[in-house]
C-alpha cells in the first residue's frame, strides 16, 4: 500500500499535464473545405492538402492548396519556414499558420511535406495520397491536370538531366 | 519472366513452407501437452528451428535479387537500381515495407533458433523442461503471424506482372527484361540505412524472447527465478539494440534531414521510443524479483508489454491512422498488425489475471525509502512517460473519434507534458545509489546524498553557464524562468546522477580496501570485476546524464541564422566569418554509374575567431529518376563544444543563395552519453562477477 501514495501521483501528473498540454497546445487538423467555412479564421490550425499551383517556391513560398476531397475547393497560403525538399505540385502537404479572411490567404508557419522515410512513400500524413486515392499510379502523369507551374527548383541547367527514368505505362 | 521458376519463387515458397512448419510447432506443443508426451517437444523444437532457417533462407533470397538486379519483382523495382552501391543493395531489404516485414521475420527466425539450441542445452533443468514447449508455442504463433502477412498482404516476391496486370507488363517490357529498378530513395541512401533499421529491428525482434518466456511462466505458473534470470540477458542485449536505434535514428535525421535537430516527436519516432520505457523498467524491476521473489506478475506483464509495444509501433506506422511529416505506407497490414495486437494483449491480461495469486510474493516493500521502492517508483515513472507519449500521439485520432474534430499535437505539447517525469526519472537515477535494499535510515540517506547534492548545484550552474558562454548570447538571453526550468533543473538532476554515482563507488572502495587491508585501486578494480551488473548499470545512469546534458544544452542555447548570399559575399555567426567563395553546378554528376544526380554546391570559406580556416560544401541534389526529386545535402563541422551545421535552402530570384546556419552547443554530449551507455550496457550483461544470493532465497 506504500507505493500507492507515488503511484496516485504519479497518475495525477499523467492525467494533468495531459490535460494542460492539449488544452494549452493541440492545433485543430482541418481541410481547406473547413476553413472556407470561417469557422477557423484568426485561429492557428494545421491544415491538410496537396499542392495545387505554386507561384514562389522561396521563401517566403506562395503557392495553392487544394482540398483533399473536392478537387475544385482551394486556397492561396503563404509560408515562412524552410522550403521542404519535396515541395512540388500534387504533393500532400500540412501548413500550421492563421487564416486571415480579408486577405483570403491562408499565412502559414510551419510546412511540412510528403517526407519519405525508410517505410513506403506512397502515402503521408495518414491521409491517403493522391496515387493511393486513385490518382497518380504507373504511367499517370501526375502533374497533367494541375494548374500553374511547377518548382524551379535548381538552375535551369540541372531541370533537364540527359537520362530519365523509363517510364511505365499502366 | 513472370512465370520462371528462379530462386526468388523458390525463396517465396519458403515462406509457406515456413508458415507450414510454424503450425507443425504449434499442434506438437498442443498435442505435446494433452497426451503428456516429451517427444512433442522435439518435434516442436525442430520445426520451429524449420521455419526459421526457411524465414531466414526466403530473406537471403530477396536480397540475392536485389544484387542481382531481379527488376522484374515489384519490391526491388521499387527501392533499387543498378548504380546502387552494393550495401545499399543489401539495404533494400529493409528499405521498405515489405522486405523490412521478411527481414523482422528472418531475425525472429534467427532469434528463436538460438533460443532453442539454448533450451537443448538446459535439458537438466525442471524449470527449463517445463517451460520450453510453451516458448515454442509462442514462437510459433509469432512466426506463423509474420509469414502468413508475408504471404498474403507484405509479398515482397511479388512479379510486376503482378502488381501492374500482365498485359501492362508486356508492353512495358515486350521482351520480358526489366533493366533497372527506380532506385532507392535518395534521402535513404546514407551510411544510417545501413546500421539504424537494422538495430531497431534487431532489438525489437529480442524483446520476442522475454515475451515467450513471460508467457512460459504464466502458463506453467513457474515460480522460480529460471525464467527471469533468462531473459535478463536478452533483455538487456535488446534494449542495447533498441537504444542504438532510437540514437542512430537521431542522427540520422540531424545529418540529412537538415533542419539541425534530432528529434521531432514524429509518430514514428515515438514508435522506436515506445518499447524502450518498458524494457528499461523491466531490466529494474527483474532486480527487485532476483533479490526478493516481489514483481513476479509485473515482470511478465512488463515483457509482454515491450513487446506488445513493438507490434504497436508498426500497427501504428503503417495503419495511416495518425498524421506524421514521415511517409507510411497504409493498407490492410495495418488491420493485421491491430488484430494480432489485440490478441496479444489480451491473451496476456487473461494469464496475468490467472496467474497473478499465485505469483504473489509473501514480501512487501516495507519502506518508501528502500531501493525497491526506487525500483518500483522508476517503473512507474517510465510507464507514465510511455503513457504520455502512447496518448498524445494518438489524440489526432482520439480527438476525432470523440469530439469530433482531430487536434494534432507538436514538440512543444510533448516537451510541456513529458519534462516534468523526465526530470523525476533522472532524480530517481540519482537517489537510488544511496539507497539499500528492505529500508534506508535517514541518517543513512543524508550521509551517502548529502555531499552530492551540495556539490551539484554549482557544477551544474557551471555547465549551464559554459553553454551561455557558448551559445554568447547571439538568440538573446534565454528569460530567467527558463534558464531555470527545464535548464538547471536538468542539468542539475544529471549532475546528482554523476556525483551520486562516483560518490557510492569512491566510499564503497574505501570500505572494501579498509575491511579487506588491500590497496584502494585493487579494491576499486575487485568491485568493477565482482559486480559487472551494478557498475555497467552504473555507467548506463552517467550516459543517460550526458545525454540529458547535451540534449538539454544544444536545444536550450541553440543559434540560427538566416542569411542570403552572393559569390564573394560574408557573413557572421558566433565567432565565424563565412565567405561564399564558389558556387559549384554539375548538370548530371555521376552519370557514369547509371545513378544519375545534377548537383548545385556552394564552397564556403569559414574563418574561425581563434585563427585558421577550414571549408564547408553543403549542396543541392537533383534525381531525375525520383521524378525530379530535390535532396539537400546538409554540411556539419564537427567541433568540441559545438557544432556548426549548414544547411543550402534555396536559391532566390535575384540569384543569391539561401543558407540557414546553426550552432548547437555540446551536442556531441548526446552521442557521447549514447557511447557511455553502450558501453555500460554491455559491460552489465557480460557473464563476469558472482552469482548472487537473493534476499528472499
Amino acid at each position: 500500500m506504500k507505493i500507492a501514495i507515488p503511484g496516485v501521483l504519479i497518475l495525477v501528473g499523467v492525467i494533468g499535464l495531459i490535460t494542460m498540454g492539449v488544452l494549452q497546445g493541440a492545433i485543430p487538423e482541418i481541410g481547406v473545405d473547413a476553413l472556407s467555412s470561417g469557422a477557423f479564421d484568426g485561429e492557428t490550425v494545421r491544415l491538410q492538402g496537396v499542392i495545387h499551383a505554386i507561384e514562389t517556391d522561396v521563401r517566403p513560398m506562395r503557392f495553392t492548396v487544394r482540398d483533399l476531397e473536392n478537387r475544385e475547393m482551394t486556397i492561396v497560403a503563404t509560408v515562412d519556414d524552410h522550403r521542404p525538399d519535396i515541395f512540388k505540385v500534387d504533393t500532400d502537404v500540412a501548413v500550421i499558420g492563421v487564416f486571415d479572411a480579408k486577405t483570403q490567404v491562408f499565412e502559414g508557419t510551419k510546412i511540412f511535406t510528403k517526407c519519405p522515410s525508410k517505410y513506403e512513400a506512397t502515402d503521408s500524413m495518414g491521409m491517403g495520397s493522391e496515387a493511393a486515392r486513385g490518382g497518380a499510379s504507373y504511367g499517370d502523369d501526375a502533374n497533367e491536370e494541375s494548374i500553374g507551374q511547377t518548382e524551379p527548383a535548381l538552375d535551369e541547367k540541372l531541370a533537364a538531366p540527359a537520362v530519365q527514368s523509363p517510364p511505365i505505362e499502366e | 519472366m513472370p512465370n520462371e521458376f528462379g530462386y526468388l519463387e523458390f525463396a517465396r515458397s519458403l515462406v509457406l513452407l515456413g508458415a507450414g512448419l510454424s503450425v507443425g510447432t504449434i499442434l506438437s506443443v498442443v498435442l505435446g501437452n494433452q497426451l503428456k508426451d516429451r517427444r512433442f517437444v522435439l518435434v516442436a523444437r525442430r520445426t520451429m528451428i524449420g521455419a526459421g532457417l526457411c524465414t531466414v533462407a526466403a530473406a537471403v533470397g530477396l536480397v540475392f535479387g536485389f544484387v542481382n538486379g531481379a527488376y522484374e519483382r515489384s519490391y526491388i523495382f521499387n527501392y533499387s537500381e543498378k548504380g546502387l552501391p552494393l550495401g545499399y543493395k543489401i539495404a533494400g531489404l529493409w528499405g521498405g515495407l515489405d522486405g523490412s516485414i521478411l527481414f523482422w521475420a528472418g531475425l525472429i527466425g534467427i532469434v528463436g533458433m538460438i533460443t532453442a539450441f539454448g533450451f537443448k542445452r538446459d535439458q537438466k533443468d525442471p524449470s527449463g523442461r517445463r517451460l520450453e514447449p510453451w516458448v515454442y508455442l509462442v514462437f510459433g504463433v509469432i512466426q506463423l503471424f509474420f509469414l502468413v502477412v508475408i504471404a498474403y498482404v507484405t509479398n515482397p516476391f511479388e512479379h510486376l506482372s503482378e502488381s501492374i496486370g500482365l498485359e501492362a507488363f508486356n508492353r512495358n517490357f515486350p521482351d520480358g527484361i526489366v533493366p533497372d529498378g527506380n532506385g532507392l530513395n535518395p534521402l535513404l541512401v546514407n551510411y544510417w540505412m545501413l546500421i539504424h533499421p537494422p538495430c531497431l529491428y534487431f532489438g525489437w525482434v529480442v524483446y520476442t524472447v522475454p515475451f515467450a518466456y513471460a508467457i512460459a511462466a504464466l502458463v506453467t505458473g513457474e515460480q522460480g527465478n529460471y525464467w527471469i534470470t533468462k531473459i535478463r540477458r536478452w533483455t538487456m542485449l535488446g534494449w542495447l539494440f533498441n537504444t542504438t536505434g532510437i540514437i542512430l535514428g537521431g542522427l540520422w535525421a540531424y545529418v540529412v534531414l537538415g533542419w539541425g535537430g534530432y528529434w521531432a516527436w514524429d509518430p514514428v519516432e515515438n514508435a522506436s521510443f515506445l518499447p524502450w520505457f518498458t524494457s528499461t523498467a523491466l531490466l529494474h524491476s527483474i532486480m527487485v524479483q532476483e533479490r526478493r521473489g516481489m514483481m513476479k506478475a509485473w515482470n511478465a506483464f512488463l515483457a509482454t508489454a515491450t513487446f506488445v509495444l513493438s507490434i504497436f509501433g508498426t500497427y501504428l506506422t503503417r495503419s495511416g491512422i495518425v498524421s506524421s511529416v514521415h511517409a507510411f505506407g497504409s493498407g490492410d497490414v495495418g488491420y493485421w498488425f491491430l488484430g494480432f495486437l489485440l490478441f496479444t494483449i489480451a491473451a496476456c491480461l487473461f494469464l496475468v489475471a490467472l496467474r497473478q495469486p499465485a505469483m504473489r510474493s509473501p514480501h512487501r516493500i516495507e519502506s518508501l525509502s528502500s531501493l525497491e521502492a526506487m525500483f518500483v517508483i522508476n517503473n512507474l515513472v517510465l510507464l507514465a512517460i510511455a503513457s504520455c507519449i502512447i496518448i498524445l500521439t494518438l489524440w489526432p485520432k482520439i480527438s476525432n473519434d470523440f469530439f469530433g474534430q482531430a487536434l494534432t499535437i507538436g514538440p512543444p505539447v510533448y516537451n510541456k507534458v513529458t519534462i516534468p517525469f523526465f526530470v523525476l526519472l533522472l532524480l530517481i537515477t540519482a537517489v537510488g545509489p544511496a539507497m539499500g535494499w528492505i529500508r534506508t535510515s535517514p541518517k543513512a540517506l543524508k550521509k551517502n546524498l548529502l555531499l552530492p547534492a551540495l556539490l551539484a548545484i554549482p557544477v551544474a550552474a557551471l555547465v549551464q553557464f559554459g553553454a551561455e558562454s557558448i551559445q554568447a548570447g547571439e538568440n538573446g538571453a534565454l528569460p530567467w524562468a527558463k534558464r531555470l526550468y527545464p535548464t538547471y533543473i536538468i542539468l542539475y538532476a544529471a549532475t546528482l546522477i554523476v556525483f551520486s554515482v562516483t560518490y557510492e563507488v569512491l566510499r564503497t572502495a574505501q570500505n572494501r580496501s579498509r575491511r579487506t587491508g588491500t590497496g584502494y585501486f585493487e579494491a576499486l578494480t575487485t568491485l568493477f570485476l565482482r559486480n559487472n551488473r551494478r557498475y555497467g548499470g552504473y555507467a548506463v545512469h552517467i550516459g543517460m546524464a550526458i545525454i540529458a546534458t547535451g540534449i538539454v544544452c544544444s536545444s536550450m542555447y541553440r543559434v540560427e541564422k538566416h542569411f542570403s548570399l552572393a559569390e564573394g559575399e560574408q557573413a557572421k555567426i558566433g565567432n565565424y566569418e563565412i565567405t561564399l567563395d564558389h558556387v559549384n553546378m554539375q548538370p548530371n554528376a555521376d552519370i557514369e554509374n547509371n545513378r544519375v544526380y545534377g548537383f548545385q554546391a556552394l564552397d564556403l570559406k569559414i574563418v574561425p575567431k581563434i585563427g585558421g580556416e577550414f571549408f564547408m560544401h553543403p549542396e543541392k541534389r537533383l534525381y531525375p529518376k525520383k521524378d525530379g526529386q530535390v535532396v539537400t545535402e546538409v554540411e556539419i563541422h564537427r567541433g568540441l563544444t559545438e557544432d556548426l551545421y549548414v544547411f543550402f535552402q534555396s536559391t532566390n530570384e535575384e540569384g543569391r543563395f539561401n543558407l540557414v546556419v546553426y550552432r548547437n552547443p555540446l551536442i556531441n554530449l548526446v552521442w557521447a552519453g549514447w557511447i557511455t551507455m553502450i558501453l555500460g550496457g554491455i559491460y552489465a550483461a557480460l557473464p563476469l562477477g558472482r552469482k548472487r544470493v537473493g534476499l528472499a532465497d
